[in-house]
């Protein structure tokens, strides 16, 4: 309060001052305006405002965006000239003084091509940023043409204000329903794909909170990790994508071997309780974000430059490399299936899950199933940290962040240390969050994602593949 | 609402808790130090600068940080301000997302004792810590906060960048010129990019341009990363061209746009995002998609200049010579003024950058010279902007217009220049 009764006398004062100067000032413009009175506006091929002057220019189309060459255009005012439209239908005059301007084509002209106006009123003010250009356009595509002149400038800005935002919304509506059918098919599919990826960083995520009832924050990170692995490869090494893929999955197997011997298998011998490790993990995925991003810097990262060729299957638009990628994540989480259901070690690595005491007594080596876990884990998370990065075309330090919390709803959501329930869950959670845009804003697609998994909590509190479990 | 905001806001909730903690010991004694410091005569100019060296806009980090140093390397060479050389203390404000890193950059400079503030340049984070800064009696001037709301928004807030309306009128009949009917924006929800939304939207409205996506309430999450069902939505409306309102998300967008079969060659980006994308994307893919961005295209000499300090551009320069001459007129106040404390700056701002009227110059060392002779000055820098006006914004600007050529370089088309509108 003080500060500003303070500096009011003195903006005044400054003012005040200034007077004299913005009076010789305003006698030298109208002195100046009288013969730029004389002059007539210009036609020119292109306008652009100066100091010197305003623009009165637009482009002449019938309502398919075909562009009208040759029709004549009147400007009449404070200043008039005459011009014919170029071969790209655009036409411009330079104007020199302020003031309101009327700007005509030949009505036989708008008839012919369906314009909904001949004539619209436009006001120049050369120094105001909004007023020193006036756009003027026949084939404006709002309703509330039927006027047909003074639809531009103060005038309309009130009084067709309402009209004007109704046609938009009239419009909106109506776009809305027709887009529904042109993007549902298209939705659903790049649902799937994204559902397909979470799958796999999931199905990693799970199996080690299947054995070690580990719940990783860090695994975000390694999905990050994999991601940046193979940009290093193609970008900086120039290595063939395959090659850099590779990479990315040894480089991601090679931290998860690193992690387990340095820091949980020694966590684990001293027993340390796993409400523990799991501070330890969120720990490890803040280092981890933060060391990316003094490597690697700020920015998102392209895995590839060029941008696939798209081909049509039925409703869907789609390239080569999202086909792969999603066969590839398929392939990799019904390997990782059957690897659990149908080999010696899998069924070790169930056999400890379900009960890893138990497992110990009839002899499975419980550590050496726990670090080929959290190897297979890492090379998973990598795997689609290198398929995320082509999909979204791009990863960041933080892009694993982003994505963790819905890891753990897909997880949740699917049921806890289950492998086909992970997949489940990661494809419900990415159906829901890009279908969800065909009725609520984008920015809100994962808090619907997020509202079923309370739903489904709700009525199968063990998630859809898990199992029921008695408490007490 | 998003799930992601609240992790970071869970973070930001944790790290405040920690810093409140850690802050306990220290504030009183820091309190008692800024009052005194601050209001007291000095000679010494201590710059402080907030850049965002990570984060979203970290890329645009490079540009301010050269300018900087090239400011800072000026008025040195040109023997200071008051006699005494410049020093500088600076931090990483990162973005608008880590409010925490916000916060604690803030308080590292301020422990500083800063004559005059530099930065931040995004107008979210100049909202998460103004007020910190200039209650403090320090003036801070941003290079980049466009947000429309904050021209009068405190006697020590100064920019040099002009404020969205002006932007946005010239990006919207840029448009509306080309003879789009149906434009759907892309555009990310935050502070700068629905603020810039709102004033394109009005004005192409006006000229009969249809908004068929993006008009309010289709805005993405500044954190999104996966931007293919945005993509289909917009190629589902069928637009004649988009325009697209974001930072560093841009390319990820623009390559989801493609694949989703919008044509890149009729794409419109604004200042955050009108950049050198040379090395992200295959040649041709933007050619003929246009831009805008405040202030004059910088000269070749300037930016040869920025290169000597040598700092890494990264193929921008966005924002370089907002942030220089803000520098400049700082340090010309602060001589004019006669004392290197806030409030002499904060009198003396409007002064140098001629709202008074005065001698022009164009340099420190030309302005330096004229104010040892008791002559009133009006710099003129490189942006090219006119005096401050009552809110602190620049009187007049100019908007740059650019055209992306084959290699997907932004290339100078023209200048609009006029007057910053006042109410």
């Amino acid at each position: 309060m003080e500060k500003q009764t303070a500096s009011f006398p003195r903006a005044r004062w400054r003012f005040l001052r200034r007077m004299p100067c913005l009076m010789i000032v305003a006698v030298g413009i109208a002195a100046m305006a009288v013969p730029v009175q004389a002059q007539a506006a210009e036609a020119v091929a292109v306008c652009n405002p100066t100091a010197q002057n305003g623009c009165v220019n637009g482009i002449l189309q019938d309502a398919g965006k075909q562009p009208v060459a040759g029709a004549t255009v009147t400007l009449s005012g404070a200043e008039s000239a005459q011009t014919t439209t170029a071969d790209d239908g655009t036409w411009a005059f330079a104007v020199e003084s302020d003031g309101e301007y009327t700007v005509a084509i030949d009505e036989s002209v708008a008839e012919q091509y369906g314009l909904t106006a001949s004539s619209m009123d436009v006001t120049i003010e050369k120094n105001s940023f909004d007023k020193q250009r006036a756009v003027v356009r026949f084939d404006r595509t709002t309703n509330d043409a039927a006027s047909g002149t003074d639809m531009q400038g103060d005038g309309t800005n009130s009084t067709g204000a309402d009209s004007d935002s109704k046609a938009a919304s009239d419009s909106s509506a109506a776009g809305f329903g027709s887009t529904i059918g042109a993007r549902f098919w298209q939705q659903l599919y790049s649902g799937v794909i994204f559902g397909l990826m979470l799958g796999l960083m999931s199905v990693g995520m799970n199996l080690v909170y299947g054995t070690t009832g580990l719940s990783s924050f860090s695994h975000g990170e390694q999905v990050t990790l994999g991601g940046l692995a193979c940009y290093v490869g193609t970008q900086l090494l120039h290595w063939p994508l395959p090659v850099s893929a590779v990479f990315a999955v040894a480089v991601g197997a090679f931290t998860g071997l690193l992690q387990n011997e340095v820091l949980w298998a020694p966590l684990r011998r001293r027993h340390v309780g796993t409400m523990q490790q799991m501070i330890v993990t969120i720990g490890l995925s803040m280092a981890m974000q933060y060391i990316f991003q003094f490597l690697f810097g700020g920015d998102i990262k392209g895995i590839t430059r060029s941008i696939p060729d798209t081909f049509d299957i039925g409703p869907i638009t789609t390239d080569w490399p999202t086909v792969i990628s999603a066969l590839i994540a398929i392939v990799v989480i019904v390997g990782v299936s059957m690897f659990l259901y149908h080999t010696r070690f899998g069924r070790a690595t169930r056999a400890v899950s379900d009960n890893a005491a138990l497992a110990a007594v009839s002899g499975i080596d419980v550590e050496q199933v726990v670090r080929i876990v959290w190897i297979l884990s890492c090379a998973l998370a990598a795997l689609s940290g290198v398929l995320l990065g082509i999909y979204l075309n791009g990863i960041s330090w933080n892009t694993g962040a982003t994505l963790l919390l819905l890891m753990f709803s897909s997880v949740t959501l699917g049921g806890l240390g289950t492998a086909n329930g992970a997949l489940v869950g990661s494809l419900v959670i990415g159906v829901m969050a890009d279908m969800s845009t065909l009725v609520i804003p984008d920015d809100m697609r994962y808090a619907s994602a997020l509202a079923i998994l309370i739903i489904v909590l709700l009525i199968r509190p063990q998630g859809i593949f898990g199992k029921q479990q008695r408490v007490g | 609402m998003n799930i992601r905001r609240m992790t970071t806001m869970a973070t930001a909730l944790t790290a405040a808790a920690v810093l409140a903690l850690a802050g306990c010991g220290s504030s009183g004694a820091s309190d008692d130090k800024g009052d005194a410091g601050t209001s007291a005569k000095t000679d010494q100019f201590v710059l402080g600068e907030l850049w965002p060296e990570t984060g979203s806009l970290a890329y645009l980090a490079p540009p301010e940080i050269a300018a900087g140093k090239l400011a800072v390397q000026d008025i040195n060479d040109a023997g200071g301000v008051l006699g005494k050389d410049v020093t500088t203390v600076d931090a990483d404000t990162s973005d608008a997302d880590h409010a925490d890193q916000n916060s604690s950059a803030t308080q590292s400079v301020l422990s500083k004792d800063p004559s005059f503030v530099i930065g931040p340049a995004s107008s979210s984070v100049v909202k998460n810590v103004y007020k910190t800064i200039t209650s403090q009696k320090i003036p801070m001037l941003s290079m980049g906060a466009t947000s429309t709301d904050f021209s009068g928004l405190d006697p020590y807030f100064f920019r040099t960048v002009a404020p969205d309306s002006v932007q946005g009128a010239v990006m919207g009949n840029l448009i509306a010129q080309d003879g789009v009917q149906n434009l759907a924006i892309a555009v990310f929800n935050d502070e700068y990019g629905t603020g810039l939304r709102d004033v394109i939207v009005k004005t192409v409205e006006a000229a009969g341009v249809n908004v068929v996506y993006g008009e309010s309430s289709d805005a993405f999450d500044p954190t999104e990363t996966n931007f293919s069902s945005i993509a289909t939505a917009i190629k589902a409306t069928n637009p004649d061209a988009v325009l697209v309102i974001a930072f560093d998300q841009t390319v990820p967008l623009i390559k989801s746009l493609a694949s989703a079969g919008v044509d890149t060659h009729k794409l419109y980006l604004v200042d955050g995002n009108t950049s050198d994308y040379s090395g992200d994307f295959d040649a041709g893919l933007l050619e003929g998609s246009k831009g805008t961005i405040p202030g004059v295209s910088p000269t070749d000499d300037f930016v040869s200049r920025l290169e000597s300090t040598g700092v890494d551009l990264g193929g921008t320069t966005t924002y370089a010579a907002e942030t220089y001459d803000g520098i400049i007129l700082a340090a010309l106040a602060a001589q004019k003024g006669g004392s290197a404390d806030g409030e002499t700056i904060q009198k003396n701002m409007a002064a140098v950058s001629g709202a008074d009227g005065g001698e022009a110059c164009d340099s420190y060392k030309a302005c330096l010279a004229l104010l040892k002779d008791g002559k009133d000055i009006q710099y003129q820098g490189v942006t090219g902007i006119g005096p401050f006006n009552k809110n602190n914004d620049p009187s007049s600007a100019n908007i740059g217009v650019y055209v992306f050529d084959g290699d997907n370089k932004p290339q100078f088309d023209h200048t609009q220049s006029g007057d910053v509108p006042t109410d």
